[in-house]
């Protein structure tokens, strides 16, 4: 495969691997995927070299990576039949290479000396094979530490000097992850080049051909390439600088080519004909708002490219406005409680028994004292939610409750004194119930130990301000005068 | 045998060096055999008297020339411009007295022609011509850049001596070559680099005597011998012995070990065991047996093993495939001494190689360490028991130190030193050995790969004679002498020819310095995208306000506060805004999740469920400086605009 904008890579890992070092660490940090493709490749087109590919992500544990590494380079694949035996050599079956690394290493020698052999047999060319491992996402080995630094300095460890290298890639430096006290030598590093947006428009011109030859299909055909190259190169045009990644490109575009390709040919009358430039150039003009649109949903993966193409709605975290209304209440006292230092409340909420009725509006300047010399305080809703104990939040949701809803048409003759009709309200098992949903559904987050007894609970806000105000809006709550810091 | 004979070659320039290093601190008398350890030492200082040297020449290149004047006759030129350096050195303020000075001179002189009747070697200037007269001779006859260089004695080196690429191939390399055979170099050059690789590959064995020639015998020999010497010992007449084979990095230590397992005369068991394969002697002394199974063929401590599984219990959650011979073959931890006190039954004497062996040392109670030491001590030569050897390896000095006071006693205290080459020219030899690799004939045109090598030896030869390229190796090899560093940079300069610049030059190799040694800490910055460059900036704007560490909502808030402010403006150019890209926060949290995954912010808490994602903290590794320079190698205005906005 000859993937562009990775030649001079690809001419390099060719040159090193007619006599590869130990340990090499390939870093890439813009498509490591890509890298890891195009690596592999390389390696299955290699001469007398066997290699094993594995995923850091995927082997988590020592056994794991033992057990693909040994497979991998025996040539071996695990039957159902078999009852999924690994590898082992023929004649001395009374060890399982995955228990240690003293084990493992004992395998690789054993897989050299099987190769040798063989080689010997067909003939003098397998006689030298190369055994290369490939780690892929190197940087999660680092959870694994009895095994990181072996593995860097596997060829001197498992004695087989010249015919063992070990490749990471990865998209971290090998600064970051090195073992410390230089327990690891230090690797040969090849870095990989950023792609360009002309290496991007080639690799996704690269990819419609493998398409159309190994999955033809209506949108995807040879006789469609001028024109999907332009449409490609408006797509890339528009979405390159927000990312560099091809595959991020490809997604979106697959999820519109069809659209377009569509679109044009319903505009020509025969058959076979692609549309002139000028209707090209208005349909890439009227699909233009798409691109975008495709983009910003589809590479947040905010959707997935069907549902997308259906306009379905997206699910997102939307404030469901299908709470019951205690529900809201509840929530809105807990993202004011969360906003507000609790020495505020006070200020915002108390007022006398005769100035009942009268709102009074009070603004705090939070941010914008500060004295020269230090630093200015960071708004609370930036930094995340503060924790607050249950009371403040029962509380406040009384004092939401008795300034917003009007109960003294309900409230009792026995209940005079103003206010105190709510206080039984909020103070109802009800409350403290619908809480512990509102906990267990996640809109609330309780930070201390369920099973804690001394101290109220202490509870944390998890909508956002824009839940925030929309339940605020349904709840006719002026927000904005309640919060300390003002957005 | 190759080896050897470069070793032999290089004589001419290592001596010349000594002597130009140590002309002022050696006394005359010891000239040849002279006790090299004390000049080696000073190389740092002879670096500076260079320099010191070659700023005085403007000064004094009339007396040195005076004091060539009668020299010239009887001497190969090229060296002469040699001696002349090293009048400068001895002339150079570097000294207190210039009276001291100028008497020491014609003692200086006698030191340096010995030398020269010695080794009329035409490699020798390939460290000390400088640029300038590599230039002048590849352009014969060009004495009008002559002025330029202000030295008397400089301008007439190139009428005097021509350094031995001589100017005719060069021209050819400059005009002819590279041209004409471009269709030609493709196929040399990769068979040129492959043989280059594969040299380096084998490196450690091309290097064995390269090191210090000027001492009598080289450090890494002398220990080979010693180690040679006890492994015979133990061996042969059946002594016990241990010792530590202690040496940084890349210095040859495990190489040493090998030559001399592969040197004695019967085949004794070797055990082999690393402290960071085996962490914990449990696994070792699963090893020992391994091993020792496989040596010998039996296995040892059966029965007792048999015993105690048999009283056990079925483990259902045991991985039981395949372990229940395992379970035969081994023994169980608490056998560990058992197991070792076999170790002088068996038939043939035995080796422990333990590398790492700080690491050993670490282990609890040092169990293993003690057990083996202690059989050590107990071996009795010619009680007809076999006798072991415990080999340790390694890199930390310390290792003594953390030996306990039972295990410390027990271990014979021999420490062998191991050491890197400690002069320069041990790196530039191995340097031209391995550039100088020949390519094997190509059977299609025999011809052409000989023109090939002619010219590529031409040049190497002319790259190695460059100044620049001492001095990077020169800095590289002061920061690190491992072998391994140079083994790295010589693969990056190779990987860096290509068909348009198919040789060696300085600019390669700086390139693979700054590749392989000097790494930038961020390389590409400026190929990040869009949200990514305005992330980065948002965080150095959070890190002047004082707010080191940041949240998403953070930054997402800095970037949209100055989309607002630069798209305020109503002005409009084609129907278009002309602030800001705005870019929709799903897509920041996608580049702000890259960041995290490449480390480029690092989570300065400890991440747990109750903090969502926009509001974890973190830290920006990227520092100002690099960013800057990123945005402007991207040329983004408002990108540039923004970044240096006081805020």
């Amino acid at each position: 495969m000859d993937t562009a904008g990775y030649r001079e890579f690809a001419d390099n890992i060719n040159t090193i691997l007619s006599s590869p070092p130990p340990f090499l660490y390939i870093r890439d940090s813009n498509t490591p995927r890509i890298t890891s493709s195009v690596l592999d490749s390389i390696l299955s087109s290699a001469e007398n070299l066997r290699y094993a590919h594995i995923d850091a992500v995927a082997c988590f544990t020592p056994r794991l990576v033992f057990d693909s590494i040994l497979n991998a380079l025996a040539r071996w694949t695990p039957r159902w039949s078999d009852g999924c035996a690994n590898w082992s050599k023929v004649d001395a079956s009374d060890e399982s290479y995955n228990t240690s690394l003293g084990s493992f290493m004992r395998g690789l020698r054993d897989i050299q000396s099987d190769v040798t052999n063989t080689g010997k047999g067909k003939g003098k060319a397998a006689e030298d094979a190369q055994m290369v491992i490939f780690i892929e996402n190197a940087d999660r080995l680092v959870s694994m530490p009895n095994l990181m630094v072996p593995l860097t300095r596997l060829a001197e460890l498992s004695q087989l000097d010249s015919t063992l290298s070990v490749i990471f890639l990865s998209r971290v430096r090998w600064e970051d992850i090195r073992p410390p006290l230089g327990a690891s030598p230090d690797p040969f590093v090849v870095d990989v080049q950023p792609l360009t947006k002309d290496d991007a428009t080639q690799f996704l011109e690269a990819k419609y051909l493998r398409i159309c030859a190994e999955n033809p299909c209506d949108a995807y055909n040879p006789s469609f390439l001028p024109l999907y190259k332009q449409f490609v190169s408006a797509v890339v045009g528009i979405n390159f600088p927000f990312t560099h990644d091809p595959n991020e490109l490809a997604y979106v575009i697959a999820a519109q080519w069809p659209h377009f390709i569509g679109a044009a040919l319903r505009e020509v009358s025969e058959e076979d004909a692609l549309p002139d430039e000028p209707t090209r150039m208005r349909l890439l003009r009227s699909f233009t708002p798409s691109m975008t649109a495709g983009f910003e949903s589809l590479y947040p993966r905010e959707t997935h490219a069907a549902d997308w193409v259906e306009s379905l709605p997206t699910a997102t975290n939307a404030p469901s406005s299908s709470l019951p209304r205690m529900h809201k209440y509840i929530l809105l006292a807990s993202y004011i409680a969360s906003s507000n230092p609790p020495k505020t409340d006070l200020r915002m909420f108390g007022r006398g028994l005769d100035e009942r009725g009268k709102k009074k509006k009070r603004k705090g300047g939070g941010g914008a004292r500060q004295g020269a010399g230090k630093v200015a305080k960071v708004p609370q809703r930036l930094i995340g939610p503060s924790p607050f104990p249950l009371d403040r939040l029962v509380a406040i949701l009384g004092a939401l409750i008795e300034e917003n809803e009007d109960y003294r048409t309900e409230a009792p003759e026995s209940m005079k004194i103003p206010g105190e009709w709510t206080d039984m309200e909020v103070s109802r098992v009800g409350v403290l119930g619908t809480i512990s949903e509102l906990t267990r559904m996640r809109l609330l987050q309780r930070t201390t130990a369920v099973d804690k007894l001394d101290g109220p609970p202490v509870l944390k806000c998890a909508i956002s301000y824009e839940a925030a105000l929309e339940y605020a809006r349904e709840l006719g709550v002026p927000l904005a005068d309640l919060l300390w810091e003002t957005a | 045998m190759a080896v050897k004979r470069k070793a032999s070659t290089l004589e001419g320039p290592v001596l010349k060096r000594r002597t130009r290093s140590s002309g002022a601190i050696v006394e005359p008398q010891d000239v040849l055999p002279a006790t090299p350890t004390k000049v080696i030492r000073t190389y740092g200082s002879g670096r500076t008297r260079t320099v010191l040297a070659q700023t005085q020449r403007e000064n004094e290149g009339d007396i040195l020339e005076s004091d060539e004047g009668p020299r010239e006759g009887p001497h190969e030129n090229d060296i002469d411009s040699e001696s002349g350096s090293e009048d400068e050195l001895i002339l150079s303020p570097s000294k207190p007295s210039r009276n001291a000075r100028v008497t020491r001179t014609p003692s200086a002189r006698r030191i340096m022609e010995s030398v020269e009747i010695l080794t009329p070697s035409k490699r020798a200037p390939r460290i000390y011509t400088s640029r300038s007269s590599r230039n002048l001779s590849e352009t014969p006859g060009s004495s009008s850049r002559l002025p330029s260089l202000e030295q008397p004695e400089r301008s007439q080196t190139p009428e005097r001596s021509p350094p031995l690429p001589s100017p005719k191939k060069n021209q050819m390399r400059s005009t002819g070559v590279a041209p004409s055979n471009t269709r030609h170099v493709g196929p040399c050059l990769n068979m040129q680099k492959r043989a280059v690789l594969r040299a380096l590959q084998s490196l450690p064995d091309a290097r064995a005597d390269e090191g210090d020639e000027d001492e009598e015998q080289p450090r890494n020999e002398i220990v080979m011998q010693q180690l040679d010497d006890l492994l015979k010992a133990t061996v042969t007449r059946g002594e016990g012995n241990s010792c530590l084979l202690l040496g940084p990095r890349g210095s040859g230590k495990s190489r040493i070990v090998e030559r001399c397992i592969s040197n004695v005369p019967q085949k004794p068991i070797i055990i082999r065991l690393s402290g960071w394969t085996e962490y914990n002697d449990r696994l070792a002394m699963r090893e020992i047996a391994h091993q020792l199974f496989q040596q010998t063929g039996t296995a040892y401590n059966v029965e007792e093993n048999e015993d105690l599984d048999a009283g056990g219990e079925e483990n259902p959650f045991l991985d039981t495939i395949g372990t229940e011979q395992n379970q035969l073959l081994l023994p169980p931890p608490s056998h560990l001494p058992a197991l070792i006190s076999t170790l002088p039954t068996l038939q043939r004497p035995t080796i422990v190689i333990l590398d790492s062996f700080d690491l050993f040392a670490l282990h609890p109670r040092q169990a293993l360490l003690y057990c083996l030491l202690d059989t050590v001590q107990s071996c009795r030569a010619g009680s007809g028991r076999s006798a072991l050897a415990v080999i340790g390896v390694t890199s930390r000095l310390d290792t003594t130190n953390l030996l306990e006071k039972r295990v410390k006693s027990r271990f014979s205290g021999r420490i062998l030193r191991t050491s890197h080459p400690r002069v320069l020219n041990a790196w530039t030899a191995l340097v031209q050995d391995v550039l100088s690799t020949p390519i094997s004939a190509n059977e299609d045109d025999p011809e052409r790969a000989e023109t090939w090598q002619h010219t590529w030896k031409t040049n190497v030869d002319t790259f190695l004679m460059d100044d620049a390229v001492s001095t990077l190796l020169r800095e590289v090899f002061a920061v690190s002498k491992d072998i391994r560093v140079l083994r790295h940079l010589l693969m990056g300069l190779v990987l860096r020819l290509t068909e348009s610049s198919p040789f060696p030059s300085a600019s390669h190799l700086s390139a693979a310095v700054s590749a392989q040694r000097l790494r930038l800490q961020h390389g590409e910055l400026h190929a990040l995208p869009y949200p990514s460059l305005c992330l980065l900036i948002a965080c150095m704007h959070s890190r002047t306000a004082g707010h080191d560490t940041f949240t998403f909502e953070m930054l997402h808030e800095r970037f949209t506060r100055q989309v607002r402010a630069s798209t305020a403006a109503p002005v409009q150019v084609n129907g278009g805004s002309i602030g800001m890209v705005r870019c929709p926060r799903p897509v920041m949290m996608g580049a702000f999740e890259e960041f995290i995954a490449s480390r480029i912010f690092v989570c300065v808490m400890p991440a747990t469920a109750v903090v969502s994602k926009e509001f974890i903290k973190y830290r920006c590794t990227v520092e100002f400086d690099d960013l800057r320079k990123a945005v402007a190698k991207t040329g983004h205005a408002h990108l540039k605009r923004w970044m240096n906005k006081p805020q």
